[in-house]
């Protein structure tokens, strides 16, 4: 099950604390590691492109919102979150082999430097369990603090059986609840109150100073109604700065980590890439979204939903490859974008070979064999203690009744018209599959960030 | 298994497989899910439990689950394939539960947003929910009109009657 990891590999080795690790390493949107993470506003992670589609997915109806806490989400306010990402890439890297050392038989680590690793873990996971959330948001603070929400926190988790993901939840909540246990959250209040503070001096005589804010893009310090009337320019030049740093960060590599290993560095020059813009689709009529189309080098067949969709979809997958360190080619691209045409956008039935599935699914028949045979034995015990006494064979047949006047609720016609809006093949020309590297794309006027 | 031909862009399907390993994996009191077959992964069956000190306890009720192509942007629909009477559940046995409901596909229109889909809900949660449903039905949001008036104003019949479906799931 190489293809397939996920955090509970680590429950019932030696390592049973890496699960919290692998965990918060993980999208919580696709379950699997980071790729490309990206950082909303409310502090959560995610891989670039599923951020990105879900925003997209977001009916136009209503607004964005964080997956995790819902908070509103502006797809031009997601950053980068660097860390991550070379976290991700160092643990994955050192996954299998710590994987291998957590499942080793504990007699072959008698010796004296292992018993002292298994005090580390063992003192390791007691803390971990105390002070959870701090080991896993905060990589930076090794010094036990004073004050301690691990009481709380021990209480809402032990009352009943939670997933590793619900315990992040719970984390999560409790600093909704109380702002200031935050490690990372308090560092964040300190830096910008530093920043406020060395405004104060500079502003002292003004006796406004109290009522300034920092902007939210570049902290610097003004009024309210200032910030109003700053915040969209500053929002743009924040913008064509990420551009510009991007690209740098692309053609130089800005992480001396590899060097340190004596990686090969990613070395190459490329034209610079360009974000694509959301286009709001009520402004264009049917030919403008398919020379839209077609100037991007995509397919112009289809309906009006299937143009939208796609452009739609090229637009969450062209971004969010320029978020990637490694970026896929236009044809690369434009074949995911093709088997996302002929598998998620039509209801087609999705052929999966799963040899190593047959394993599972064994023991799952089995959970359920046991899971009917218990109820079984436990209403056999209750029936014979005289409990149920009162079942009327005419309840029964009220319900039978019921049950043949089916009607199909609004949830399945809406599955079925899914079916039937996507139909025809995607065309794809083969000139649009020049194996080149991605050209900047046209920036056009009309478009809408 | 699962190559990088197809890992490269099936999210749907690698988030499926992991759900799935991680409910074998840490198997959740009262619950049961897997694919019915595993060469489709978007339909599921489950088996959920009858939650304690309710009527529904000792039961054990088969569930399908059938997820879209674009899972988990959009939620699965859930639907019971035994004899189901409950004021949330529709008489074919579809659940209607603000969990299976994305943002702006509200059917009732006062679903708080922080109960509806999103993409980090999963398959467990779901069936948490619709644990806790059969031990409170939601009176606001009615799927099945006589199981809400059964259970508002006759709680001896509504019990008798679930009893009565426990029974039979059970084949007895
Ligand atoms: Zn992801
Ligand atoms: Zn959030
Ligand atoms: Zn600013």
């Amino acid at each position: 099950m190489d293809e397939i990891s996920d955090p509970s590999d680590w429950t019932g080795t030696r390592l049973p604390s890496l699960l919290m690790l692998d965990s918060s390493l993980r999208c919580r949107i696709c379950k699997d590691f980071f790729k490309s993470p990206f950082m909303t506003e409310c502090t959560h992670t995610f891989c670039s492109l599923c951020i990105r589609k879900c925003i997209a997915s977001t009916p136009t109806s209503e607004a964005a919102c964080c997956p995790i806490c819902r908070a509103p989400v502006l797809e031009i306010r997601l950053r980068r979150n660097q860390v991550v990402e070379d976290l991700v890439e160092w643990f994955e890297n050192g996954r299998a082999a710590i994987m291998t050392v957590a499942k080793e038989e504990p007699l072959i680590m008698n010796g004296p430097v292992a018993s002292a690793a298994t005090e580390r873990t063992s003192s390791s996971e007691t803390r971990g369990r105390k002070r959870r959330r701090d080991t896993v948001d905060s990589s930076t603070s090794l010094t036990p603090e004073p004050r301690d929400n691990g009481l709380r926190r021990t209480t809402r988790i032990s009352s009943r059986k939670v997933s590793y993901e619900e315990k992040l939840d719970i984390g999560i909540e409790n600093d909704d609840e109380a702002d200031t246990c935050d490690p990372d959250e308090k560092s964040d209040v300190n830096s910008a109150n530093a920043q406020r503070d060395s405004s104060f001096i500079l502003l002292d005589d003004d006796d406004k100073a109290e009522n300034l804010v920092p902007c939210p893009v570049c902290n610097v310090v003004m009024t309210p109604q200032e910030v109003q009337v700053h915040i969209d320019d500053c929002i743009k030049q924040q913008e064509a700065k990420e551009a510009q740093a991007n690209q740098s960060a692309l053609s130089k590599s800005n992480r001396p980590l590899r060097t340190l290993q004596s990686q090969p560095l990613h070395q190459v020059t490329r034209k610079p890439l360009q974000r694509l813009p959301k286009l709001q689709y009520d402004l264009f009529n049917d030919t403008k979204l398919r020379s839209k189309l077609a100037e991007l080098g995509l397919p112009t067949n289809g309906s009006r939903t299937q143009l939208q969709q796609r452009h739609s979809e090229w637009v969450s997958l062209w971004n969010a490859n320029i978020d990637s360190n490694n970026p896929k080619t236009k044809r690369e691209l434009l074949r995911d974008l093709n088997d996302w045409e002929s598998n998620v956008a039509r209801y087609a039935v999705q052929k999966v070979s799963a040899d190593d599935l047959a394993a599972w699914s064994k023991t799952h028949s089995n959970d359920f064999d046991a899971l009917i045979a218990r109820a079984k034995k436990d209403v056999h015990k209750k029936l014979d203690n005289g409990q149920n006494q009162g079942t009327s064979s005419s309840a029964e047949s009220v319900v039978q009744t019921q049950q043949r006047q089916d009607s199909v609720p609004a949830e399945i016609k809406k599955i079925d018209s899914i079916d039937e809006t996507s139909e025809g093949q995607m065309d794809y020309k083969r000139d649009f599959l020049a194996d080149t590297l991605i050209t900047p794309p046209p920036v056009s006027s009309d478009a809408i960030m | 298994m699962y190559k990088s031909q197809n890992s490269r862009t099936n999210t749907a399907v690698r988030r499926l497989m992991t759900e799935y390993k991680q409910l074998i994996n840490e198997a959740p009191d009262g619950i049961s899910a897997g694919p019915i077959d595993e060469d489709n992964f978007f339909e599921w069956e489950c088996l959920i439990q009858g939650p304690e000190d309710t009527p529904f306890e000792g039961g054990v009720f088969p569930a399908t689950l059938t997820f879209p192509k674009d899972y988990p942007l959009s939620p699965p629909t859930m639907k019971f394939t035994c004899d189901m009477f409950h004021p949330n559940v529709y008489k074919d046995g579809t659940v209607c539960i603000s969990i299976l409901h994305a943002p702006g596909d509200d059917p009732n229109m006062y679903e708080s947003a922080s109960e509806r889909w999103s993409p980090i809900q999963s398959v467990e949660k779901i069936l948490i929910s619709v644990m806790s449903m059969l031990a409170e039905p939601n009176d606001e949001s009615g799927a099945n009109i006589d199981a809400c008036k059964v259970w508002r104003n006759d709680r001896a019949e509504y019990n008798r009657i679930v009893k009565a479906n426990v029974r039979k799931t059970l084949g007895l």
